[in-house]
């Protein structure tokens, strides 16, 4: 019996222990509420010419040039405006509306004290209302969809709309450092560009291999990267581009934490490897000198 | 009869030491606590305590925050990668070393839903790194003390992370920990 009391005390005590998500600590769990994206409707002639969506199997949504040029014929481009503040469809859930705007705040606080000739030509100054306009002259509206995969975070699918922007619950599920979010929504802001073709990504040179000589295979399937459309050959993609703001905001921001920097500096590492065209490694790299 | 409660009482004497709630702690490590969980929920990583708050944590308030880490799901990357920077910008004792060589160690994060299975899919931008965080930055706090060397560096602590990051079945970890010791096993003769 006492054995038993033992037991009980030690389980209530045990209970105690336990953290139960309160005392300040919200950690944003996805809401198990999931809203699906209304049924688009499309117009007959579009529907015919709407191409299936193929998936590279080792990166997101993947289009061609000739994928891009189709859905600009589909599509007037967009007139020069820029949004007041972000645009969202009725069925974006609340709190990723949040956190999308709570992250384009942070984005819109950014101050810094120069950029490298790329980061201008891109976005201009390391300055919070450089990357505002940059994002809100290029994304009409945002919506949900699954993007094609569990893993999505966002997207853009060109025969869709090419300047709207796609999130999917993993938004606010996924626990990603901010600047991470902030890379991939500017990677796919960068793919709303109907004048450029949508920067298709590039294919992967066979053989992809890292620094050490070794295949760089998709983490998720161990698949080879090499030829799959998961690179970039030049520094204005969207690997490239988003590359660049990440290292400009490492090394010129003035009013980011040490963790927002280190952040920065850990997320463009890895994506410079996706580019791979030795002269656009090589300009990028000189351009952060 | 007497025997067997005897027994009981023994095993009753040492369950409740073994199940008893750590020290209450003290209202000022609690408090710094509570700053961090702020921090945490709201998903602000350029709040400017991020910088002014942690940078003299106490051994007790080192012991709360890695009981935290510890309460965290595995899947919650980014609050655990924050927990090992701010415990990393305080590398005093062996413990703190200790702990970034736990973190540098852990089983490999299969996936963002639920570390302990991949899932299918493409991946974003950046996964990898996220699945990795609090391991890689574990790794970058050592880069940046043997690069400062302002910390009281211990050989014996720092390659100890290095060493259990190289046996990491994350090939982001371990190439980075490969990078380290690369980078300044040359200086330290290691």
């Amino acid at each position: 019996m006492l054995l038993s009391i033992a037991v009980t005390v030690c389980a209530q005590v045990d209970t105690g222990r336990v953290f139960d998500g309160r005392g300040g600590a919200k950690l944003g769990l996805p809401s198990p509420k999931f809203t699906p994206a209304p049924v688009k409707k499309v117009s007959d002639a579009s529907a015919a010419e709407k191409p299936q969506t193929p998936q590279s199997g080792a990166d997101l949504y993947y289009f061609t040039e000739e994928d891009a040029i189709k859905a600009a014929k589909l599509f007037p481009m967009r007139k020069s405006s820029i949004n007041k503040d972000l645009v969202f469809d009725a069925d974006v859930p609340p709190e990723i509306q949040q956190q999308m705007r709570d992250d384009m705040a942070f984005i819109q606080g950014l101050q810094g004290s120069g950029a490298s000739a790329l980061h201008q030509q891109i976005f201009g100054s390391v300055a919070g209302a450089d990357y505002v306009k940059f994002f809100n002259s290029r994304v009409s509206a945002i919506g949900m969809d699954d993007c094609g995969s569990a893993k999505a975070v966002a997207c853009v699918i060109p025969f869709r709309d090419p300047s709207r922007m796609w999130l999917t619950q993993n938004f606010i599920k996924f626990s990603h450092p901010q600047v991470s979010r902030m890379m991939v929504v500017f990677h796919e802001a960068r793919h709303t560009e109907t004048r450029n073709h949508n920067w298709p990504h590039a294919t992967c040179p066979t053989p992809f291999l890292d620094a050490d000589g070794n295949d760089m295979k998709s983490i998720w399937t161990g698949a080879t990267l090499a030829g799959e459309p998961a690179c970039d050959k030049t520094p204005l993609g969207s690997y490239g581009s988003s590359t660049i703001m990440l290292k400009n905001i490492q090394k010129f921001c003035t009013n980011c934490t040490d963790k927002v920097k280190m952040d920065a500096g850990l997320y463009a590492d890895d994506q410079m490897g996706r580019i791979t065209n030795p002269k656009a490694r090589q300009q990028m790299q000189d351009d952060l000198k | 009869m007497r025997r067997g409660l005897g027994i009981a009482g023994v095993l009753l004497a040492l369950a409740i030491p073994g199940c008893r709630r750590a020290p209450a702690s003290s209202p000022e490590a609690r408090a710094t606590l509570d700053v961090l969980n702020q921090i945490l929920a709201s998903k602000n990583d350029n709040d400017p305590r991020l910088d002014t708050a942690f940078n003299a944590l106490t051994p007790e308030t080192k012991v709360l925050f890695r009981r935290r880490y510890a309460e965290l799901a595995p899947e919650r990357r980014n609050e655990r990668g924050t927990i090992v920077f701010l415990l990393g910008k305080n590398l005093t004792e062996a413990d703190d070393w200790a702990f970034l060589a736990q973190v540098a160690a852990e089983p490999r994060c299969l996936s963002l839903a639920d570390c302990g299975k991949p899932s299918r899919g493409d991946a974003e931008p950046g996964d990898a790194v996220t699945l990795a965080y609090p391991a890689l930055v574990s790794l970058t706090l050592v880069g940046d003390a043997l690069r400062r060397r302002s910390n009281p560096v211990s050989a014996a602590d720092v390659w100890g992370v290095v060493k259990a990051a190289q046996g990491s079945q994350d090939p982001k970890v371990a190439r980075k920990a490969a990078a380290l010791q690369a980078e300044f096993a040359p200086l330290s003769g290691k």
